[in-house]
């Protein structure tokens, strides 16, 4: 924990500082619409309000975890994604809400330091939305494995802290049977929604959406074109480099008119053990659009590097067009997928076939030979498996 | 040259004014001139009604740059890509200005409009071929649009994909294979295929599609559907915000207005609606003669209902997007688990005694068979009339417009779902 909290303050000092060299003013405090031209801060240390007139507005109050109806979060026993990194003891019995991205990390963080975790997850697969069909069963296998238990097609009905345990009551969605789960402590992870309490954003009047995001158009403008709004704020995956994109694009809109985040080639991570990325269509998206794609596959097992670190877990997969042989979507399971990724955002953002991945050289012997073999046999065959 | 442009023309019909496409900036790294576009295959020259843009302004895709005329109509010329209109040289009113010769110059978005050295505006022989030896100047050649049928006419598709490749690249690991094997040069690769890929990139399926083993469709169709993921996608926003937000954004689709207010904190309005059940009489008494039992109104009428109740939730869902699933979202949206979109209440009004009003007469009220009437005032036996009111739930988001669906699918089913009541 005390490694954790010195790695968060390390990190946001070191933005402070970022904000003196380039001359940012920086007011700390909670901000609120007066008008559409003029925000009052209320500093945090208690002085005096401070009114700012401002040309340009920009909204990047970020996302709150959606609350679950009918469940109070105390932080203590039962969590959100924020009090669950700071538990003071390992939980015994870990019982997660929601098995997205959030949840199945969270899951498996504490089931590495001891939790017997249970995840209950309304849909039928977990990884929630974007991931690809084959990854999310992959996710559910390898986890299993390491001791996590999943409840899916499972309704939560209800959840109550009651003495030291927290009980909550499921019901299975197909045959109606209903159970009763006991936890030490309970995560609510069932996804999270914009937040722009507290802005007055009722002073300027801007059109809000039914699920409180604030109505924008391509360009991240409000209704008042001087107001923007980008990042978990608003509309699109809320993810960090999605949210830094366009915040750039935002300032570059106002300042030069034109502004670019290609939403096609936005790579999602799940840091679980091992890691899950992937970026761009999932194989049943593109089946839907009803286009022709050849799939290509190589699994860690038959990569030499991954066989030496003893951890073979995963395979790449590659997904494109038949015809053009353009790569649509990569889907990414195993050691470091986080950081090979990369290479397939890459390769989407220009336009590459997987033909320019397989004829592009690849060091040996590195995990990234295992891209190169599924290149191949997207469009033609892998050499080692 | 024929030279980048128009990959999907779009030309709404109207019979004077049509609307052309062009394919502004994808070629170039910098900036392009931007030719007088040839709109027909026999148009050899045209004048500039008027320009939508001011120098140093940036364009978005489908936006009408300019308004071009030719002695046989006046022609809005789309932008098929983002830019920015970096200089114009024939301004509104010239005319006769030649096929191909430079009327503008356009910039990439990002480009800084400062610093950023213009083409040259000399035009090469023909917009048809260009000699080899002035390939290097050939990037910053103008631009002459393909031509492709006349002008008023629905949406066509140019016969080639993409936009002129760019003359700096290196050529991708794929190309340069198809390319060795074909024996074709780089120079004429670069000259010659079309690009599809960013920056006037040539992808492997352009090549495919040079060499002829591959269709320009299919170039273009996953061209298109990775274009579309590129943008935002706004589409999962709710089905009618309060008012519609100002935007330049051509994409934005115009919202329906909604018939009654739609906020989910402010408490819905009840609506009913006033059903004719002429038609469920009727069903009623050949059911009756035909099957010799009796089946009561009442019966088809909740039979209806349940119908309706049933196709509510599939009809208001939201569209499907990558970002969006319908099951998630009706989990995680704000309204306590298990309770209903609205209440609804069926009674059978006995008709009122004034006589038809001069605004809704029984003609409307026995036809009406889609609309339910908001207040008919006709005078009707009371058999022959329904009336349900539905109060939305304010805790469910949507629930009003779950209930104006739910009336309508009523409407429905009683004027036009005889065969379902009766199953
Ligand atoms: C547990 C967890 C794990 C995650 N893991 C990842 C990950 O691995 N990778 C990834 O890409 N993303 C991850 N995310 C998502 C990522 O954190 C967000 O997408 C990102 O922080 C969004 O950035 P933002 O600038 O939009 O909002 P935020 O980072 O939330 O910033 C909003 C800021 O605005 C402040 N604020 C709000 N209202 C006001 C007001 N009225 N006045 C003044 N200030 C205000 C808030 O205090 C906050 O500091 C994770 C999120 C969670 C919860």
């Amino acid at each position: 924990m005390k490694a954790k909290d010195d790695a968060v303050t390390g990190l946001t000092k070191g933005i402070e500082i970022l904000f003196k060299q380039n001359k940012v003013d920086y007011f700390k405090g909670t901000g609120s619409f007066v008008n559409e031209n003029e925000i009052e801060v209320e500093p945090l240390d208690g002085s005096e309000k401070v009114n700012l007139k401002a040309k340009n507005i920009i909204i990047a109050t970020g996302s709150e975890p959606t609350p679950f109806p009918g469940i109070e979060v105390d932080e203590k026993k039962i969590v959100t994604s924020t009090g669950i990194l700071s538990l003071t003891e390992v939980p015994k019995k870990l019982a997660i809400i929601g098995g997205g991205i959030i949840g199945l990390e969270m899951a498996s963080v504490w089931s590495r330091l001891g939790s017997d975790v249970t995840v209950i997850e309304f849909l039928n697969n977990i990884g929630g939305a974007g991931i690809d069909g084959e990854l999310a069963k992959l996710a559910q296998k390898t986890l299993k494995k390491q001791g996590i238990n999943f409840k899916l097609g499972t309704k939560v009905l209800s959840g109550k802290v009651e003495g030291e345990n927290v009980k909550i009551e499921v019901e299975n969605a197909k045959n109606g049977k209903k159970e009763e789960l006991d936890a030490d402590v309970l995560l609510v992870a069932i996804g999270r929604r914009p937040y722009t309490e507290g802005l007055k954003i009722e002073n300027v009047g801007v059109d809000m959406d039914q699920r409180g995001r604030v109505v924008i158009d391509q360009e991240y403008r409000t209704k008042y074109p001087h107001i923007r709004v980008i990042g978990d704020a608003t509309f699109g995956p809320m993810l960090a480099h999605k949210a830094e994109e366009e915040g750039i694009a935002a300032v570059e809109y106002i300042k030069n008119g034109h502004g670019h985040v290609n939403y096609g080639a936005i790579p999602s991570v799940m840091y679980t053990h091992p890691e899950f990325a992937w970026v761009g269509q999932t194989e049943e998206q593109i089946k839907e659009a009803g286009i022709k794609y050849n799939v290509g596959k190589f699994p860690f097992l038959a990569n030499s590097r991954a066989k030496t670190n003893l951890d073979t877990e995963g395979i790449v997969k590659i997904i494109a067009d038949k015809e053009t042989d353009r790569v649509l979507g990569v889907h990414i399971a195993g050691p470091n997928a986080g950081e090979m990724i990369a290479e397939a955002v890459l390769a989407i953002e220009y336009g590459a076939s997987s033909e320019d991945i397989a004829r592009t050289c690849h060091a040996h012997p590195t995990l990234s030979e295992a891209f190169k073999e599924a290149a191949m046999a997207t469009y033609d065959k892998a050499i080692h498996f | 040259m024929v030279s980048f442009l128009a990959r999907r023309l779009v030309t709404r019909a109207n019979l004077r004014v049509g609307h052309r496409a062009i394919s502004s900036s994808r070629n170039l790294l910098a900036a392009s001139n931007f030719g007088m576009p040839a709109m027909s295959p026999t148009m050899t020259e045209g004048g500039i009604v008027e320009w939508k843009f001011k120098e140093g302004e940036s364009f978005s895709a489908g936006d009408v740059l300019l308004e071009i005329e030719t002695d046989k109509a006046q022609i809005d010329v789309e932008a098929q890509d983002d830019g920015v209109l970096a200089k114009i040289y024939a301004e509104a009113g010239e005319k006769g200005i030649p096929v191909g010769k430079p009327i503008a110059v356009i910039a990439e978005p990002g480009d800084d409009l400062a610093s950023l050295k213009l083409p040259s505006t000399e035009q090469s022989e023909g917009a048809t071929e260009t000699p080899a030896a002035e390939q290097s100047q050939e990037e910053s050649k103008p631009t002459a649009s393909e031509t492709s049928s006349s002008s008023s006419h629905a949406s066509t598709s140019s016969p080639s994909s993409g936009a002129s490749a760019n003359k700096k690249q290196t050529l991708l690991p794929s190309v340069a294979g198809i390319l060795r094997a074909k024996g074709i040069s780089s120079e004429e690769a670069l000259e010659k295929i079309q690009a599809s890929g960013p920056n006037g990139r040539i992808l492997k399926g352009d090549a495919l599609a040079y060499i002829g083993s591959i269709s320009n469709e299919s170039v273009d169709a996953i061209s298109d559907n990775i274009k579309k993921l590129q943008k935002l996608d706004l589409s999962h926003k709710l089905q009618e915000p309060k008012a519609k937000s100002e935007s330049s954004d051509s994409e934005k689709a115009p919202e329906k207005a909604a018939a009654s207010p739609v906020s989910s904190q402010a408490a819905p309005e009840p609506v009913s609606a006033i059903f004719s059940l002429s038609d469920v009489n009727l069903l009623k008494s050949t059911l009756d003669a035909t099957l010799s039992t009796s089946i009561s109104v009442q019966n088809l009428v909740e039979k209806a209902i349940k119908l309706a109740l049933r196709d509510t939730p599939k009809l208001t869902r939201a569209r499907k997007s990558i970002l969006n699933d319908p099951i998630f979202d009706d989990i995680v949206s704000i309204s306590p688990r298990g309770s209903k979109a609205f209440d609804y209440k069926v009674s059978y009004p006995t008709s009122s005694a004034r006589s038809s009003s001069a605004s809704v007469d029984i003609y409307d009220i026995l036809t009406s068979s889609r609309k339910p009437l908001r207040s008919p005032t006709a005078r009707i036996a009371s058999t022959e009339l329904l009336k349900i009111s539905v109060t939305p739930n304010s805790k469910v988001s949507g629930s009003d417009k779950k209930a104006q669906v739910f009336l309508d699918r009523v409407g429905y089913y009683l004027a036009q779902g005889k065969g379902d009541l009766v199953l």
